[in-house]
């Protein structure tokens, strides 16, 4: 889970093509999203999360819902409270 | 003795588990569109996502993922429960997966071990999420800058858009995503103190489709655009500040390429900072003949333009932006191409905050401004639209975009 959502995440451009999860969560999950990100950043996730995480090695289905991003919506909260949401067995 | 003993101890505790396993009637089942994909081919499917009024242990999801303990009625129709996933992060929930008819009123019935039954009513589960929206995504950012080099010239941009209809699609397969089909409301420019300055808006009525691609592991955003646009410019002569000098349809297709942020996020991952993902951002324009001023024609003209930004920490942001226009059957001595480049060096003011106490009184105390308001320096040279007056300029402003 944790390395599904770096993935979706690292595709989005933060982190893009690094592979090292281990270094980027920790770090990645403390960080407020930026405002400026608020408008169209919501779509592209998951569009990433549905073209990551629906194909191999996760075949998991997705759920076609967007995050909802304000100013006190940090990584953390967009892992656990957004991509852990709208992904299943 | 004792085995048969622990047997039913454990089936008691089990079963006592299992009955008090009931569906959130506060939280009814919603019909779901999802994506599913098979042998590299993705498909929508609706599921009916079910919430349950405590978490699902492995004994529950047992009982609770066996499509005989499930019933989803139609008016007319029992339909079959096909499969039952699991959330893997909400230990609450489960998903239906059937070939459910969308235009039925669909009820859940949740049977349980003991053949409880409770039923969620009709008019409870969800329609389509896909519709039409009004009014959505408003946004305004905002900067006010005294050019240093003039006498006292005040200049203020800004950049203000607004969906008036949007219809949220969030459908694609093989790559290729289209998020949502849009009417928008946009304007922006600068309106400047004096002529002198590049003052002049743009504002436009745009259809537009905002595509993305996935390829590499990367997802590149677009825009495609077909929109009518009012351009005006500041007359001293009659003292107009917004004087309109053309009104024209525009094409427009605009890229983004996440790649350029890897340097960006190394960067990042040292300072702890992240101001904004920002990919290179392309834009292609082609405005053909429109209405200009006194009854003249406004010259057909392509523009380009290119913007790309560095966040190296919250101390230093360059923010460097080109454009390119060109124009199409110019009349004699008139500039064929016209060309722009502005060059900025911001701070963000959680800087300030941090270095300043005093700060604090103005800035909002300890409410968190990072990549919110910034103070800059911007150098600028050349002509663009709408005014395309070749100068030169240095400012220093504060704003909420710069």
């Amino acid at each position: 889970m944790k390395e599904a959502y770096c993935k979706v995440i690292a595709s989005t451009g933060i982190g893009a093509a690094e592979d090292n999860c281990d270094e980027i969560f920790p770090k990645l999950i403390k960080v407020v999203v930026p405002q400026p990100m608020h408008d169209d950043y919501p779509a592209k996730l998951l569009a990433s999360a549905t073209e990551i995480c629906a194909n191999e090695p996760y075949s998991w289905v997705v759920k076609k819902e967007e995050p909802t991003i304000d100013e006190n919506t940090t990584f953390q909260s967009l892992w656990s409270d957004w991509l852990a949401r709208i992904v299943h067995s | 003795m004792k085995t048969i003993a622990l047997i039913l101890i454990v089936f008691i505790l089990s079963g006592a588990d299992v009955s008090a396993q009931e569906l959130d009637s506060s939280n009814p089942p919603k019909l779901i569109e999802s994506s599913e994909t098979i042998d590299e081919k993705t498909r929508v499917i609706y599921e009916i996502e079910c919430t349950f009024t405590t978490d699902l242990g492995d004994y529950q999801r047992t009982v609770v993922g066996n499509p005989e303990n499930w019933r989803v009625l139609g008016t007319r129709k029992v339909f079959t429960v096909r499969k039952i996933g699991f959330s893997i992060g909400d230990s609450s929930k489960c998903w239906l997966r059937g070939n459910w008819d969308l235009s039925d009123s669909l009820s859940v019935l949740f049977l349980g071990e003991k053949k409880e039954q409770l039923r969620v009513d009709a008019h409870e589960v969800a329609s389509r999420t896909t519709k039409w929206g009004f009014g959505k995504g408003k946004a305004v950012d905002f900067n006010a800058r005294r050019l240093t080099e003039q006498e006292a010239l005040y200049a203020f941009d800004f950049d203000f858009k607004s969906k008036i209809l949007e219809r949220n699609l969030s459908a694609g397969g093989g790559g290729f995503w289209v998020r949502s089909l849009s009417l928008d409301l946009t304007s922006t420019g600068t309106v400047a103190s004096d002529d002198e300055v590049r003052n002049g808006t743009q504002s436009s009525v745009a259809f537009s489709a905002n595509p993305y691609y996935f390829v590499g592991g990367l997802i590149y955003g677009g825009k495609l655009s077909f929109s009518y646009q009012l351009e005006t410019q500041m007359n001293a002569e009659e003292d107009k500040l917004f004087d309109v000098t053309h009104k024209q349809f525009k094409f427009g297709v605009e890229a983004e390429v996440p790649y350029s942020n890897y340097p960006v996020y190394k960067l990042h991952t040292v300072t702890g900072y992240v101001r904004l993902a920002m990919p290179l951002t392309l834009s292609l324009e082609y405005l053909p003949v429109g209405e200009g001023e006194g009854g003249n024609d406004a010259l057909a003209r392509l523009d380009f333009r290119a913007l790309y930004e560095l966040a190296f920490s919250p101390y230093l942001i360059v923010r460097g932006e080109w454009h390119h226009t060109r124009f199409f059957d110019v009349p004699a001595g008139v500039d064929k191409e016209a060309s722009y480049y502005s060059l900025a060096f911001a701070q963000d003011l959680d800087v300030l905050k941090k270095t300043l106490g005093f700060c604090k009184l103005i800035l909002g105390g300890e409410e968190d401004i990072r990549g919110k308001h910034f103070m800059f320096y911007m150098i600028s040279s050349g002509g663009k639209a709408p005014a395309f007056q070749d100068v030169y300029e240095q400012s220093l402003g504060f704003g909420t975009y710069f």
